[in-house]
């Protein structure tokens, strides 16, 4: 099987009355947003899945849903996540105990977080916080642990022995680096990017995709990436996935889903980005706003803003089609002008 | 950005705070004064004075001169502030671990736990902490030790809610989300990335708390309530209050002991203030 194989999640979160916002009419029942609705996809050893949508589709929830760190009030309902570990079986991490969470946290699967200033202990020295992370899933000598840590900054091109500063003493770039090199720290087999350049300048996001993309080469890495900017995912993609209203819409290589997008959200959202070198016009928007998560409709949710929705879109589901080669879309039309 | 490491460079501002650096001042002198001023005087400070001793005015063998039973003012003086830095402190100790945990364990746990804890917090906060503090000492006897856990256990609440405000700030912060991902246990995270974040604050807390429960030592010991094989400020103000040492004009009796308290408070309470001014910039003055 695939590395991992998340199979029909659905994540909801629990929320006060509706109302106010884009509540639809007053007195809306108290209830759960449905964050993520069904979301299906999967990701094979040694491969880089770009995880695209616009915020609040879900992307963030279903990746972290992976490591079970949903934030309160979060809940998966149901579905499966499957992951192969190491050894070559295959667990399923929604059915795992506490301890087992734990052992397998960082170890075999880590995190590159979005703001990486945010997610290092300002008050700890951000060698330390790596040894940390190595000590609580390895038995190893300190001296032995530091000495990886020096290695691991080398990697990531930053000096080894700045491994005693505080966060606050690198620079932004530095401190993103540094949060690579102790997603790395344990070997995992997967790393999961949340927007990892989103807080820094081009330079240093060009910077940081150089390192991801020479790292996946010389260490097989898997990751999924998630983002919502459409013009990092050809830099070290392999395939896709775009999300829309907590389920994938569309999947596939790169070249299927940006070259020859199927699904309406997919090709809406990629005439919304200008390309370089192409004809100059102004991105264009997409009319309407994403659906109410916490009154799901029965169909199609991207409907109300298709301008291709016939009758039955509104009505039925759709399930995701394969159109071959692996390129998987979740929509009732066929192809239209 | 200063917010997010207090413990780089607290001290080094803290030096230049000219309040705060007088207030260092007179806490370490009266903490010396207690350390080695009792072996240094001449006299004990409980040791009764001959009928001719009684009240008399500053002197060359009584430096400032003696109280309404013949002892050695400047004697007990010193003798007092032991007892004060001792039961301030002590008590301090109570109440920051106390609140601190109380703060932490409502902040982390949120929900019910949080919910019942702060109730709890709440009552202590409205209790009128004097009566309490009064019945407390009375049911439990005046030792040393018993005033000190009065003091400490009516004088936590303050504190618990100023930490859980800042554990409920911190544990959104994604490096505690971070630590969890990398496998680390809920104590583990608490002990290792929560504490630490809060600890400043705790710290700055203790501080203006000592200068609290040195007052309340005073207070209780001036009523009547405290230890009386232990010489202390509040107990001389409470003998000269008795035998009416200021209307009879025996202000040597009465002003040292008042401007001893008045001294050792004013230095927890300066440093505490250059303290809060340090972690809390939109205190700090520019330039």
């Amino acid at each position: 099987m695939a590395l991992l194989e998340i199979r029909d999640l659905r994540v909801s979160f629990a929320c006060g009355p509706a109302g106010g916002g884009r509540g639809r009419g007053a007195g809306a029942a108290e209830g759960r947003a449905r964050a993520v609705d069904g979301a299906s996809l999967s990701v094979e050893a040694g491969e880089v899945l770009g995880l695209v949508g616009e915020s609040g589709c879900g992307k963030t929830t279903t990746a972290l849903s992976i490591l079970r760190l949903l934030p309160p009030g979060g809940r998966v309902d149901s579905g499966s996540i499957r992951f192969e570990g190491r050894d070559g079986t295959v667990r399923d991490l929604l059915a795992m105990g506490e301890a087992e969470l734990r052992a397998f946290r960082w170890k075999e699967a880590s995190v590159v977080f979005q703001g990486s200033m945010n997610a290092l202990n300002p008050v700890q020295r951000v060698g330390d916080q790596i040894v940390e992370a190595i000590e609580l899933h390895e038995e190893v000598e300190r001296e032995e642990a530091v000495r990886r840590v020096k290695r691991l900054f080398e990697r990531v091109g930053i000096e080894g022995s700045r491994a005693k500063e505080y966060p606050h003493e690198f620079s932004g770039g530095m401190r993103q680096r540094a949060m690579i090199a102790m997603a790395l720290a344990l070997g995992p087999r997967l790393v999961i990017g949340d927007e990892p350049t989103t807080a820094l300048d081009v330079m240093v996001q060009a910077q940081i995709f150089r390192l991801i993309a020479e790292l996946r080469s010389e260490l097989g890495l898997s990751m999924i990436l998630i983002t919502h900017d459409l013009s990092v995912l050809g830099e070290v993609c392999d395939r896709v996935a775009v999300m829309y209203a907590g389920t994938v819409v569309e999947s596939g290589s790169l070249g299927q889903v940006l070259e020859a997008p199927e699904h309406p959200y997919t090709r809406r959202l990629a005439a919304s980005f200008p390309r370089p070198g192409g004809e100059r016009r102004l991105p264009e928007s997409i009319p309407g706003e994403p659906p109410d998560l916490r009154r799901p409709e029965p169909g199609c949710p991207f409907a109300p803003r298709c301008g291709d929705a016939r009758e039955e879109c509104r009505e039925t589901r759709p399930a995701p089609r394969e159109l071959g080669g692996g390129h998987l879309v979740s929509c009732l039309g066929g192809r239209r002008g | 950005m200063g917010r997010d490491e207090p413990g780089t460079g607290a001290f080094a501002l803290f030096r230049r705070s000219r309040l705060g650096m007088a207030g260092l001042g007179l806490v370490l002198a009266f903490a010396a004064t207690a350390l080695v001023g009792p072996a240094l005087a001449p006299y004990e400070p409980l040791d009764f004075g001959t009928a001719a001793e009684v009240l008399r005015p500053p002197s060359r063998e009584h430096l400032l001169g003696t109280d309404d039973m013949g002892r050695d003012v400047a004697a007990a003086l010193v003798a007092g502030s032991r007892t004060s830095l001792l039961v301030g402190l002590s008590a301090t100790l109570i109440s920051m671990a106390l609140g601190s945990a109380v703060g932490i364990a409502a902040g982390w746990r949120g929900g019910l736990a949080d919910s019942i804890l702060m109730r709890l917090t709440d009552v202590f906060l409205v209790l009128p902490w004097m009566p309490l503090m009064l019945v407390l000492a009375a049911l439990l006897g005046s030792s040393l030790w018993n005033i000190v856990l009065v003091i400490g256990l009516t004088g936590w609440a303050g504190t618990a809610r100023l930490v859980r405000a800042q554990v409920l700030a911190i544990k959104e912060r994604q490096f505690i989300e971070r630590a969890r991902a990398t496998g680390a246990s809920g104590a583990r995270i608490v002990l290792r990335h929560l504490l630490p974040n809060v600890f400043p604050l705790i710290f700055a807390n203790t501080i203006l708390v000592t200068a609290v429960s040195v007052l309340s030592e005073t207070t209780l010991s001036f009523l009547g309530m405290g230890d009386s094989t232990r010489p202390s400020w509040g107990m001389m103000l409470h003998f000269a209050f008795e035998s009416g040492a200021a209307t009879s004009g025996a202000l040597w009796f009465v002003l040292p002991p008042g401007l001893c308290v008045l001294g050792l408070v004013l230095g927890f309470t300066l440093m505490g203030y250059a303290f809060d001014e340090i972690l809390n910039p939109k205190l700090r003055r520019r330039g």
